[in-house]
């Protein structure tokens, strides 16, 4: 059966290539010399022919073309000495390469003779790859490397609350980014109230946001992907690195198990913040931890297996500001095994059986209020996914998903009772929500000439909960259409369905969301999306810049009632009203990729709004992640080999939130409250003061030997977050002044200039 | 370095410790629009509230500066029209004059009374109609301890009979008498004008009743107090009943109350009602029940 499957596949596969005699095809992996690491994206090129193919992201190429006496191939990636190889007239050859780290950037002028042009030559829009590089050396909030925090840096992305590591891109929420870590979906990436993400930077290989033109095996939300993978763990000698900063320590070991063939790596991060914490504060508590650990062998030459589990929670309560308290205590846990699989030298397989695991507890309180929500999500998950290059033209992808969601969500909001006898949920007692999502796709990558791509698809989602069954085609399309060899102009459109919701509550300033599937009355989030894109590099590739504009519509989004109030037997679906979105913008990136300043600016105007018949008159109002103007520039210096000067500016415009316009008086003595109320004109009609925070961080790297013996690596790092201590808004809110009855603003602030300093060892 | 170490660590935490300072927003555009609300209830005097809306952030607050003076209000049936004029009655707690238009003629039952108001060029009109049944409170009690949607409170438990036939909307009300002693939601009662004297209070709960799903039963509600009672407090309790246009008044009024003190809870606006958007409030017909005495029992 598996035999005839095969060779149907082949036929099917291969029909683009029966015009073509005598080609060969090059196959393998690409790997980092000295680890043996996998290096995705790495660009393997015939120049003479002009083709060329990246490595996927378990390292694997595959390159077809016409057969000749022999051919010169040149390997390249980023930070990497490129490699030049001779093929001699052969049928196929599977070639795994090697590439050698460049010792330091100072000398990449020198050894990146030929760059990664994928950003102008590639038939993808709205991708950018976030180099782990950038994202260690960027300054950072008490000396903790950051993902997200990067993330929120670039183009079409907007951070979220002060500090915090949500991002919302292109007008989505943050429901409509899926992050997936090693293909497992992530729901909560944070730590400490949202300050910092759960991925440890130590053990990350790459990082890739997909923010449109989203290609046909990701689906599932509307705005972006957030495709994370870990390190596989060093095969060829053991290595140990760790950091120690002002909150937490990590530690990560990795090595072979069978030297060039297994590899294992471990990593974890704990806080001991709660051990002074207890010194200081009674109220304030703080305890995280996440540990990732990963295995993998190489069963023979075509077959690879992966293990890799993550599990993050976080436990703390805050009680700062007079209308502010947070207690909350979640958790993401995963495991995924993945297994490779190369049918001959044109086909890879990859087959995943993951399960995921969510919760999250939350109490927050507000003036006399508070809010208690849970949320459950246990997710099982199992997907196949095969790319095919049948010739040099065609790189077709298909596949299929299926996951299992169980759902239990629950919240209250109240008055805190005199005693102080909150009520509680007990996660047992939460009604479970079941659900199936299946999707199927294929899409194809081709060249039609040497100027003319396009990467085009479908994708079929279907959807299941309780009897009632949503299906869509999502089409995908971008085209890309080079104008010279730096310059390239690029289309795209996208469909997107999303099955999940997180219902967002637009006035509370801490997280109140609550997670929900589509039922009945909750119809599946569907996006259409349109990008036009003006991509070039300058200096042989060594500055990529690109120019984007964007236009999608969002339908089916979700928002709580006007006035509801969350019981515990609220039937969640009865306090929902339904909307659609709408967002437009100019997206400008410029990148410096080489030599002794890196980094990038990125500038976007856009505007984001949401119509609902049953908010604000049914008159269209800017969304709660309207920001018109966002700016990021980073970079980093070498000052000298050792020394390195980081920094980053943000400057964006203030969150929108509702203001009364009016008032009114009411007579009827009595009342509890005063006799006035409010009359609300605009919804979002105000906004609070624009954001800007400058950040640098020193940082000192270099070899040493630990009592003059052992040769270890080691930096210092030195950082002030929000160097001019600006008191930028986290939210405002509105009073009465006791003594003149006139209505007052207050805004809270958080995160004045801190310092950090920390440490880093690597042996 | 161990002392650098945590002193550092605690600098750094700095942000635990949340600013909070007033500032200074540009307020939103608001056109003024103008208030009204009325009750109409058989054998009394019509009284009409007519105001002004202010922008949020006015210094207008009081109600002599709120009230719209000049305005022409009648009240009509097919029988009679009767021509309000601008009245007031001091508020010995709020230290001010409530003002109001007061018609002349009693309102008589099962009629329908058309609202005209014309001010500043302006005119409003509304009708109502007077067919409402009494309710008839059965018993009263008191509890300590009650949680609903306002949380934990203490409560007055009204047992009344739904009005049979008909669609009902009610609301409490009690009259009880009031000093420098007695606190309102919990805050003493400060008043210069109070002196050591007593008055009587006319305490009317925010929150709104309908009968859907309860026609002809007995219904229960349990009201939060505002005013602080001691031991042995009297009151005189009565069930409003109201018409549909001065429930969903009310109904939105308490919605945005609870929206406006509790932080998780989406802003409510106010909708249109009876005079469109040229006008916020309602004219309805009110029928009150026979009152029932009741007394702190703590």
């Amino acid at each position: 059966m598996l035999t005839r499957f095969k060779k149907l596949v082949w036929l099917v596969l291969l029909l683009p290539t029966l015009a073509f005699a005598q080609k060969t095809t090059i196959s393998g992996y690409i790997k980092d010399a000295n680890t043996k690491e996998a290096l995705i994206g790495a660009a393997i090129q015939i120049p003479k022919l002009k083709i060329g193919a990246t490595s996927n992201q378990y390292g694997y190429y595959s390159l077809t073309f016409p057969t000749a006496d022999t051919t010169a191939i040149l390997i390249s990636y980023n930070g990497y000495q490129p490699v030049a190889k001779q093929i001699v007239n052969k049928k196929s050859l599977q070639v795994d390469i090697l590439l050698q780290q460049a010792n330091s950037t100072l000398n990449e002028v020198v050894v990146n003779a030929n760059r990664n042009e994928d950003n102008v030559k590639k038939a993808q829009m709205g991708v950018i790859d976030i180099p782990i590089r950038a994202i260690k050396e960027l300054p950072v909030l008490l000396g903790e490397h950051d993902i997200l925090k990067t993330i929120q840096l670039l183009p079409g992305v907007q951070g979220g609350q002060e500090g915090t590591t949500g991002f919302y891109v292109r007008g989505g929420n943050l429901d409509q980014n899926l992050i997936q870590l090693d293909e497992a979906t992530v729901y909560n990436p944070s730590h400490l109230f949202g300050l910092f993400s759960t991925f440890n930077v130590n053990a990350i290989n790459s990082v890739k946001l997909i923010k449109g033109g989203f290609p046909s095996q990701y689906g599932g939300r509307l705005s972006s992907i957030l495709d994370i993978k870990m390190k596989e763990g060093n095969k060829t000698k053991f290595v140990t690195e760790g950091g120690l900063g002002l909150i937490s320590g990590n530690l990560t070991f990795q090595g072979p198990i069978q030297k060039n063939k297994s590899s294992f790596i471990i990593s974890a991060r704990r806080s001991y913040i709660d051990l002074f914490l207890k010194q200081i504060s009674k109220t304030t508590t703080y305890r995280f931890y996440d540990i990732n650990a990963k295995v993998n062998y190489e069963l023979g030459k075509n077959d690879h297996l992966f293990i890799s589990v993550f599990k993050g929670n976080d436990d703390a309560a805050y009680t700062g500001a007079n209308s502010l308290n947070y207690g909350t205590n979640f958790g993401n846990s995963t495991a995924s095994l993945r297994w490779n699989h190369l049918y001959g030298n044109k086909i890879f397989s990859n087959t995943s059986l993951i399960y995921n695991d969510y919760h999250l507890q939350l109490g927050t309180a507000q003036n006399s209020y508070y809010q208690v929500l849970y949320t459950g999500i246990k997710d099982i998950n199992a997907k196949t996914d095969f790319t095919a290059t049948p010739s040099t033209k065609h790189t077709i992808k298909f596949g299929a998903n299926y996951t299992y969601h169980t759902l239990y969500p629950g919240a209250i909001s109240a008055k805190i009772p005199k005693k102080g006898n909150k009520v509680a949920i007990n996660p047992d007692s939460l009604t479970k929500r079941y659900s199936s999502e299946a999707a199927f796709y294929v899409n194809d990558d081709y060249q039609l000439s040497e100027n003319l791509s396009v990467n085009y698809g479908v994708r079929i989602p279907v959807f299941n909960a309780s009897g009632k069954t949503y299906t869509n085609i999502e089409p995908r399309i971008t085209t890309r259409l080079s104008l010279n060899k730096s310059t390239s102009l690029k289309a795209s459109y996208t469909q997107m369905n999303q099955f999940v919701h997180l219902v967002p509550s637009s006035t509370a300033s801490l997280p109140a969301d609550i997670w929900l599937t589509s039922s009945n009355k909750i119809k599946p989030q569907t996006s259409n999306q349109v990008a036009l894109g003006l991509f070039k590099n300058f200096k042989d590739n060594e500055i990529e810049t690109s120019l984007e504009v964007y236009y999608k519509t969002m339908n089916n989004q979700v928002l709580f009632k006007e006035g509801t109030q969350i019981l515990l037997n609220t039937n969640l679906d009865n306090v929902l009203t339904f909307g659609k979105g709408k967002s437009y913008g100019v997206e400008l990136f410029i990148k410096k990729n080489f030599g002794r300043l890196t980094g990038w600016a990125s500038y976007t105007l856009s505007k984001s709004t949401q119509q609902f018949p049953d908010l604000n008159f049914g008159n269209s109002f800017p969304s709660s992640y309207d920001r018109t103007n966002n700016l990021s520039l980073a970079a980093s210096y070498e000052l000298t080999k050792t020394w390195t000067l980081s920094a980053d500016l943000v400057y964006y415009t203030g969150k929108p939130y509702t203001l009364p316009a009016g008032k009114v008086l009411v007579y009827g003595d009595g009342s509890l409250y005063d006799n006035y109320y409010y009359d609300y004109t605009n919804r979002n009609n105000s906004r609070l003061k624009a954001y800007n925070r400058l950040d640098i961080s020193f940082s000192n790297k270099k070899q040493a030997k630990l009592f003059k013996k052992f040769p270890y690596e080691r930096e210092w790092v030195f950082g002030f977050y929000n160097v001019y201590s600006r008191a930028n808004p986290y939210f405002v809110y509105l009073g009465v002044d006791p003594a003149t009855k006139q209505p007052q603003a207050k805004q809270v602030s958080l995160l004045p200039i801190i310092p950090s300093v920390s440490f880093n060892f690597k042996f | 370095m161990k002392k650098a170490f945590i002193y550092l660590t605690i600098i750094s935490l700095g942000f635990i410790l949340a600013c909070e300072k007033n500032i200074t927003v540009k307020p939103p555009v608001y056109k003024n629009k103008v208030s009204i609300q009325g009750f109409i209830e058989p054998d009394s005097i019509p009284i009409i509230y007519f105001n002004h809306t202010v922008p949020y952030f006015d210094k207008a607050v009081k109600k002599n500066q709120l009230i719209v003076r000049n305005a022409q209000i009648a009240i009509s049936s097919s029988n009679s029209t009767d021509f309000l004029k601008l009245d007031s009655i001091f508020d010995k707690i709020d230290c001010q004059y409530n003002f109001f238009y007061r018609g002349h003629n009693k309102i008589q039952r099962n009629t329908k009374y058309n609202l005209s108001i014309l001010a500043d060029g302006k005119t409003y009109t509304a009708s109502a109609t007077t067919d409402l049944g009494a309710p008839v409170i059965d018993s009263t009690s008191y509890v300590t301890n009650y949680n609903d949607l306002y949380g934990e409170h203490e409560g007055v438990i009204i047992y009344f009979k739904d009005v049979s036939n008909q669609t009902n909307f009610y609301r409490y009300e009690m009259k009880r008498s009031a000093d420098t002693s007695t606190k309102k939601a919990e805050a003493p009662i400060v008043s210069t004008c109070l002196g050591n004297g007593t008055i009587q209070v006319n305490e009317i709960g925010r929150a709104v009743f309908n009968d859907v799903g309860n026609e002809g039963k007995q219904l229960k509600i349990v009201i939060e107090p505002a005013y602080s009672h001691k031991k042995g407090t009297k009151g005189d309790i009565y069930i409003q009943s109201f018409d549909k246009n001065a429930y969903d008044f009310f109904a939105q009024l308490d919605r945005q109350k609870l929206a406006q003190y509790n932080p998780f809870i989406e802003p409510v606006f106010l909708q249109e009602g009876q005079f469109g958007n040229a006008a916020i409030g309602f004219f309805a017909a009110k029928q009150n029940s026979s009152f029932v005495t009741f007394i702190y029992p703590e």
